[in-house]
C-alpha cells in the first residue's frame, strides 16, 4: 500500500481543511514548526485506516476541532493494484465511501467500504492488520513495538498485528511449521477458557457458565435443604397429628370422664361435711366460753359479798375493841392520876431515904461501939439511958450513953466526938422525920410501901400505853371514823348481802354450773364429730389433687385438640404451597446441575492443560519465529551501532540488546538508544511485511527527537537505504535533523472540501 | 361367571423428572398423566370395567395440592370406569396424611382408595382384598391378613399389594416382603402386585403388571398393563398390553472404531420402534482415534436430533493418539508437539490428568479441525 494524498477538515488543529498531496514513493519528509499540525495528520491517518467512521464518545470528541464541526479525512492510496480514494465523514452524518480512482466508481460505502480497505491495506482475519505495527505517533516512539498493544491505552487487544506478523513469518519459515493453525487452535482455546476462567486462570469468571453452574449447584441445595426440611416438617406433622389423636383417644375416656366426676363429687361432699361439723365445734366451744364465763361471774359476785360480811364482821369487832378501849384508858387514867406516888416522888423519897440513910452512916461510923453482953440473970437489971436492957446489946454511942446499973453504978460512955456526933444525929433525926413526914402523906409507913404503890402505878401506864397504842391501830383517824366505816359497811351489807345471796342466787349459780355442763358435754361431742386439722387439710389435699388432675386433663385435651387443629391448618397450608413435594424435583435439578458443574470443571481444566502445553510447545520452539525479524535486522543494528544483536521474548518484545561481548537489557538502554532500536525493529517489520506481499507505508511522527547527530545521521542512512519499504513518511519540527534525508518534501495545502 | 379387569401399578404420578432437560421433564410427566387415559380406553376396549392399581399411585406423599386434583379431575374423566387405588410405599397412608388429603379434596364416585385391609366387593361375584401400606416399611407381610379374612362363599377373592416378592428377580425398591404363595394360602384367585416397575409373572396367579409408562432406564420390562380374565375356577388368563408412550433403553457399547457405531444404529433399529419417542442412555468403552472422536460427536448430534433424548456416558471411552492423527495437525509442527505431550498423559493410566488430557486432546483436534475449516475457501 502506497499513500497519495491526505485532505483534512475539521479536525482536531484544521478547522479549515489542508491537503497534502505529493506523497512519492519511499521516504516522504514533512518538516514543519511545532504548531503545524504534523501529529494531527497522522491521527488523520489513524483515523481514515484504523478508526471505524462511526465512532462516538471520547475517540470522536478527540478528532473534533475547539471550534466545533464534523471531523473529515479524505485519503488517496495505491493497494491491491489499483487507485482508492477513502472518505471517511465522522460525527454527525457519518460515512465512509471508497472510490475507485481508475474509474471514478464509488465502489463502497460505510461498513462495506471499511472492509474493503482492510483487505486492500492486508488485514488479517476480520481484524484491521499491521499498520499500527509500523506507523509510530509521537513520543510513542520509545515505547517497544509490542504487537496488538493499544499505543492510546496501553491494553493488549487483539488487532491483528501480532497474527499478520505471525502469517508473515510463518510465510518464511519452513512450511511444515504451520503457524497459522497453531495460532487458530490457540486463540480458540484460549476464548473458550476466558468464557470459564479469569485471564490469569487462577480463578472462575465471574458470571462465566461455570461460575452460574456452581452457582446454581449452591442455589438448588439451599433450595433442596429448604424443601427437605419442608417434607421432614410434612413428615412430622403427620406424626405429630397421629400421635396427638392417638393420645387424645386414650385421655378422653367416657370412663375417665365419669370417674373423675365421681371422686369430685365424693371429694367435695366429704370436705362440706368436714367443714360444718368444724363450725358446730366452734359455735359449741363458744357457748361453752359464754356459759364458763357466766358462771365465773356468778361465783366471784358470791365471793365478793363474803368478802364484804367478813370485812364488817372484823370491822365491828375492831369498833367493839376500840369502845372498850376507850373506857380501859379512861378508867386507867382515872386510876393513875388517883396515884399520888408517881415515879418523881418515889425517887424523891428514895433520896430523901439515901440521905438519911447517909447521915446514919455518918454517925454510926462517928458513934462508940458498946457491946453488952448480960449475964443470964442481968436481964432487966441494967438500964441504958433509962431503958431496961433485956438482951445482950450492941450498941452506938455517938454522943453518950448511960448505962445504969441498977443499983450499982450509971455508967456513962461518952463518944469522943460527941458535938458532931450530936449534929449528925440531929441531922439524921431531921432526915428521919422529913420522910416520915412525906411518906405519911401519901399515906405510907415506910418507902417500901410507896415503891410497891408506885409499881401498881406504873403498871397501869403500860396498860394505859398499850390500850392507847391499840386503839390508835384499830381506829388510826378515831372512833368516830371507825364508827362511819363500820356504818358505810353496813349499809352496804345491806346491799350486797340481798343481791349476791340468798335463794335466788344460789339457783342461779345452780343454773350457770349446770349451763356450763351441758356446752362442756355438747362440745365434747361436737368436738369429737370434727375431723382433725391434719385429717381436713389431708381431705383438702386430695380434693385440690383431684381438681388439679381435672382440669391437667382438660387442658390436656384442650392442648391436644388444638395441637391437631394448628397441625391440620399448616397441612392445608402447606399443601398448597407443595414445597415438600420439591424434593424430587430439586434432586433431579441438583443432579442436573452437578453434572453441568463437572463438565464444565472438566471443560475447563481440560482447556487449561491445552492452553499450558500449547504456552510450553510455542516457548520451546518460539525461537524460530523470531529468524525473519533478526535477519533484517541485523544489517540495520551493524550500521548503527556496529555489531551488535537484539533478542525477543515472546510476542516480539525486544528483550537483550548485545554490543560486541557486553549484553544488556533493553530496558537499562538510553532513551536513544531504545528509540533508534524500537524505529529498527519497525522496520524490519516494514521490511517483512512487504517481503511478504503486505507492502504498508511506515510512518514516524517527530522520531529520534534523543538522537544525537552522528547516531541521527546513522538511522538517516539505514531509512534512506530501506529500499524494501514502499513509503516511509516522516513528520519533523526539525528540519535540519533530517536535511540529509533524501526524498520528497511535502508541504500543506489549502483544500475546500467538496461533497 | 367371567370377570375382566385391568391390573396396573406404579403410576407414581407428579414424578418431576427435573433431572432432564425442562421440555422433556414436562412431556414425560405429561405422559404419565396420560396413562389414565389410555388404560381407560384399554379397559374399555377389553370389556373391563375395573382397574385395579397396585400400589404408588402418587410419586410422593409430599405431593403438591395441585398435583391431587389434576389426578383426581382424570380418573374423574373416566366416569365409566371404576378405579380402586392402593396405597404404597411412595403414597403410603399415614393417618392424617396424603389420603386423607386425597378425602378432603373430594373423591370422585368413580375412585376407591384401598386405605385399609378390608374386602371390597367389586361386585356379587368377586371382592378385592387390599393391602395397603401405612408406612415406607411396614415390618412385615402385609397381605398376611388375606388368609383369614372371610368373604361370602363362591366370591372369587381378588389380592391386591404392593411389595417384593424375594427370589424370583423382582425385588423391588419398596422393602415391603410379600409372601410368594400367599395365593395359594389366602385362596386368591389372583394377585395383583405392585412395586417391580417391570410386568412380571410370579406365578400362575401372581402378577407384577409394571408401571404402564417407563420412568427410567430400566433392567426390567415396563410400559405394560395386564388385562386379567377370571373364569370359574380356572387358572386366570393375564395378558400383557402395552400402555407406553416413551420408550426408554439402556445400551452399553465398546467402541474399538467408528464403523462400530453401526452396530449402535442396528441396536436402536432393533429396540426402538419409534426413536422419536425414545429415551436412549448410551454407555461407551473402548477406545476412538481423535479423529474418530469428531466422528463420534458428528454422529452424537445426529442421533440426538432423531431420539427424543440422548445422553452418552463417555467416561469410559478413551482416546488413542494415532499417526494418522498427528498428520492432520503437521507431523513435525508444534500442534503435533502439543498433540504427542498430551497423549502421552492421556495413555498414562495411573496419570491423575488423564480424563483432562483426554478432553484437552480431543478439543485440540476440534479446534484444528475447526480451524482448517475456517481456512479453507
Amino acid at each position: 500500500m502506497k499513500l497519495r494524498a491526505l485532505r483534512v477538515a475539521a479536525f482536531r488543529r484544521f478547522g479549515s481543511g489542508v491537503a497534502v498531496d505529493q506523497f512519492a514513493d519511499g521516504i516522504n519528509v514533512l518538516a514543519g514548526p511545532n504548531e503545524m499540525g504534523k501529529s494531527t495528520l497522522f491521527h488523520a491517518l489513524e483515523a481514515a485506516f484504523l478508526r471505524r467512521y462511526k465512532v462516538t464518545g471520547t475517540q470522536l470528541d478527540g478528532m473534533r476541532p475547539h471550534g466545533g464541526g464534523e471531523p473529515l479525512v479524505e485519503v488517496d492510496f495505491e493497494a491491491g493494484g489499483g487507485s482508492w480514494r477513502l472518505r471517511k465523514q465522522f460525527g454527525r452524518g457519518a460515512s465512509a465511501v471508497l472510490t475507485d480512482l481508475a474509474s471514478g466508481q464509488q465502489v463502497a460505502r460505510n461498513a462495506d467500504a471499511e472492509d474493503r480497505v482492510l483487505a486492500l491495506t492486508g488485514r488479517s482475519g476480520d481484524m484491521p492488520g499491521p499498520l499500527g505495527l509500523v506507523w509510530v505517533e509521537q513520543q510513542r516512539s520509545l515505547l517497544a513495538p509490542s504487537p496488538d498493544l493499544d499505543p492510546q491505552t496501553g491494553e493488549k487487544k487483539p488487532r491483528g498485528e501480532h497474527a499478520s506478523l505471525m502469517d508473515v513469518i510463518s510465510a518464511e519459515l519452513d512450511a511444515a511449521v504451520t503457524g497459522d493453525a497453531f495460532e487458530a487452535v490457540q486463540q480458540k482455546a484460549r476464548a473458550r477458557l476466558d468464557v470459564l476462567l479469569t485471564p490469569t486462570r487462577a480463578g472462575i469468571k465471574k458470571n462465566g457458565p461455570l461460575e452460574l453452574a456452581r452457582r446454581e449447584v449452591a442455589e438448588i441445595t439451599a433450595r433442596l435443604d429448604e424443601a427437605k426440611r419442608a417434607s421432614a416438617a410434612a413428615q412430622d406433622r403427620v406424626e405429630r397429628i397421629a400421635q396427638a389423636t392417638a393420645e387424645l383417644g386414650a385421655c378422653d375416656t367416657p370412663a375417665a370422664r365419669v370417674e373423675e366426676q365421681a371422686r369430685l363429687a365424693d371429694l367435695t361432699q366429704r370436705l362440706n361435711a368436714a367443714e360444718a361439723a368444724r363450725v358446730a365445734r366452734d359455735l359449741a366451744r363458744a357457748a361453752l366460753a359464754t356459759n364458763e364465763a357466766e358462771l365465773k361471774n356468778l361465783l366471784l359476785a358470791r365471793r365478793n359479798a363474803e368478802d364484804a360480811a367478813q370485812r364488817r364482821t372484823a370491822k365491828a369487832a375492831a369498833h367493839a375493841e376500840a369502845q372498850a378501849l376507850v373506857e380501859q384508858i379512861s378508867g386507867l387514867t382515872a386510876t393513875i392520876n388517883a396515884e399520888a406516888i408517881t415515879p418523881a416522888m418515889l425517887e424523891r423519897l428514895s433520896a430523901l431515904e439515901r440521905a438519911h440513910d447517909l447521915a446514919n452512916a455518918k454517925l454510926s461510923g462517928q458513934a462508940v461501939k458498946v457491946a453488952i453482953t448480960l449475964a443470964p440473970s442481968a436481964t432487966g437489971r441494967l438500964q441504958v439511958d433509962g431503958e431496961p436492957l433485956v438482951h445482950d446489946a450492941v450498941a452506938e454511942v455517938p454522943e453518950r450513953m448511960v448505962i445504969r446499973a441498977e443499983g450499982i453504978a450509971d455508967i456513962t460512955v461518952t463518944a469522943a466526938n460527941a458535938g458532931e456526933g450530936a449534929a449528925l444525929k440531929a441531922k439524921r433525926d431531921g432526915l428521919a422525920a422529913e420522910l416520915a413526914t412525906a411518906l405519911a402523906a401519901i399515906g405510907v409507913d415506910d418507902l417500901a410501901a410507896a415503891r410497891v404503890r408506885g409499881e401498881v402505878r406504873a403498871c397501869h401506864v403500860a396498860d394505859l400505853d398499850r390500850a392507847r397504842s391499840r386503839l390508835s391501830g384499830l381506829a388510826p383517824h378515831g372512833l368516830a371514823a371507825l364508827t362511819a366505816e363500820l356504818e358505810a359497811l353496813n349499809a352496804a351489807a345491806v346491799h350486797s348481802e340481798s343481791s349476791a345471796a340468798g335463794q335466788g342466787f344460789d339457783d342461779a349459780l345452780a343454773k350457770a354450773e349446770m349451763n356450763r355442763n351441758d356446752a362442756q358435754a355438747r362440745f365434747a361431742a361436737a368436738n369429737s364429730a370434727a375431723l382433725s386439722d391434719e385429717t381436713l387439710e389431708a381431705l383438702k389435699r386430695d380434693l385440690q389433687r383431684a381438681q388439679a388432675a381435672a382440669a391437667a386433663r382438660a387442658a390436656d385435651i384442650a392442648r391436644l385438640t388444638r395441637q391437631i387443629e394448628s397441625a391440620r391448618a399448616e397441612q392445608a397450608g402447606a399443601d398448597e404451597d407443595g414445597r415438600a413435594g420439591q424434593v424430587a424435583a430439586l434432586s433431579g435439578e441438583l443432579e442436573r446441575a452437578k453434572a453441568e458443574d463437572t463438565r464444565l470443571t472438566h471443560e475447563a481444566s481440560a482447556l487449561k492443560l491445552l492452553e499450558e502445553t500449547m504456552a510450553a510447545v510455542e516457548a520451546r520452539v518460539g525461537t524460530a519465529y523470531f529468524a525473519p525479524v533478526t535477519r533484517r535486522l541485523g544489517p540495520h543494528l551493524e550500521r548503527v551501532f556496529g555489531p551488535a544483536r537484539l533478542g525477543f521474548k515472546d510476542q516480539f518484545a525486544p528483550d537483550r540488546f548485545a554490543r560486541g561481548s557486553v549484553e544488556e537489557p533493553v530496558a537499562a538502554l538510553s532513551d536513544g538508544t531504545r528509540e533508534q532500536l524500537s524505529v529498527l525493529v519497525r522496520l524490519s517489520f516494514a521490511e517483512l511485511l512487504a517481503a511478504r506481499g503486505r507492502p504498508v507505508p511506515m510512518v514516524l511522527d517527530d522520531p529520534l527527537v534523543f538522537s544525537d547527530d552522528e547516531r541521527l545521521a546513522a538511522m538517516c542512512d539505514v531509512l534512506a537505504s530501506a529500499a524494501a519499504v514502499p513509503q516511509i513518511v516522516v513528520l519533523t519540527c526539525r528540519p535540519s535533523a533530517f536535511a540529509a534525508l533524501p526524498g520528497q518534501r511535502l508541504v500543506l495545502t489549502a483544500w475546500q472540501p467538496g461533497a | 361367571m367371567t370377570l375382566r379387569f385391568i391390573h396396573t401399578a406404579d403410576w407414581q404420578l407428579g414424578k418431576p423428572f427435573r433431572n432432564f432437560p425442562a421440555a422433556l421433564a414436562g412431556e414425560l410427566a405429561a405422559a404419565r398423566l396420560d396413562a389414565v387415559q389410555r388404560i381407560a380406553g384399554l379397559a374399555r376396549g377389553r370389556g373391563a370395567g375395573h382397574v385395579l392399581v397396585a400400589g404408588d399411585v402418587f410419586d410422593s406423599v409430599d405431593i403438591a395440592g395441585v398435583e391431587l386434583r389434576r389426578a383426581l379431575q382424570r380418573l374423574n374423566d373416566e366416569a365409566d370406569i371404576t378405579w380402586l387405588l392402593l396405597p404404597g410405599n411412595h403414597d403410603a397412608a399415614r393417618p392424617g396424611g396424603l389420603w386423607d388429603r386425597v378425602r378432603r379434596l373430594g373423591l370422585p364416585g368413580n375412585v376407591v382408595a384401598l386405605t385399609a385391609p378390608e374386602p371390597y366387593a367389586l361386585n356379587a361375584n368377586a371382592s378385592v382384598l387390599p393391602a395397603p401400606l401405612t408406612s415406607k416399611n411396614p415390618g412385615s407381610d402385609p397381605t398376611a391378613w388375606m388368609d383369614t379374612a372371610t368373604t361370602a362363599p363362591g366370591v372369587a377373592r381378588i389380592g391386591l399389594a404392593h411389595g417384593s416378592v424375594r427370589g424370583f428377580g423382582s425385588d423391588g425398591e419398596s422393602a415391603v416382603d410379600i409372601a410368594a404363595d400367599r395365593a395359594r394360602r389366602a385362596g386368591l384367585s389372583y394377585l395383583a402386585l405392585g412395586d417391580w416397575h417391570g410386568a412380571l409373572r410370579i406365578s400362575a396367579d401372581t402378577w407384577y403388571s409394571g408401571t404402564p409408562e417407563p420412568d427410567r432406564f430400566p433392567d426390567n420390562e415396563p410400559g405394560y398393563v395386564l388385562s386379567v380374565t377370571l373364569e370359574g375356577a380356572s387358572a386366570p388368563q393375564v395378558v400383557r398390553v402395552a400402555s407406553n408412550t416413551f420408550t426408554w433403553a439402556k445400551l452399553s457399547v465398546a467402541l474399538a472404531s467408528k464403523v462400530d457405531l453401526d452396530g449402535i444404529e442396528r441396536d436402536f433399529a432393533r429396540v426402538l420402534a419409534t426413536p422419536r419417542s425414545a429415551l436412549v442412555r448410551l454407555t461407551l468403552t473402548g477406545s476412538l482415534s481423535l479423529t474418530e472422536h469428531g466422528d463420534l460427536e458428528a454422529w452424537v448430534e445426529t442421533w440426538s436430533g432423531r431420539l427424543r433424548h440422548l445422553e452418552v456416558d463417555q467416561s469410559a471411552l478413551h482416546t488413542r493418539t494415532a499417526d494418522a492423527d498427528l498428520d492432520t495437525l503437521g507431523r513435525d509442527g508444534p500442534l503435533s508437539d502439543v498433540a504427542r505431550t498430551l497423549s502421552a498423559i492421556a495413555t498414562d493410566e495411573g496419570h491423575p490428568q488423564r480424563a483432562v488430557a483426554e478432553t484437552a486432546l480431543v478439543r485440540l483436534f476440534g479446534f484444528a479441525a475447526e480451524a482448517a475449516r475456517e481456512a479453507a475457501p
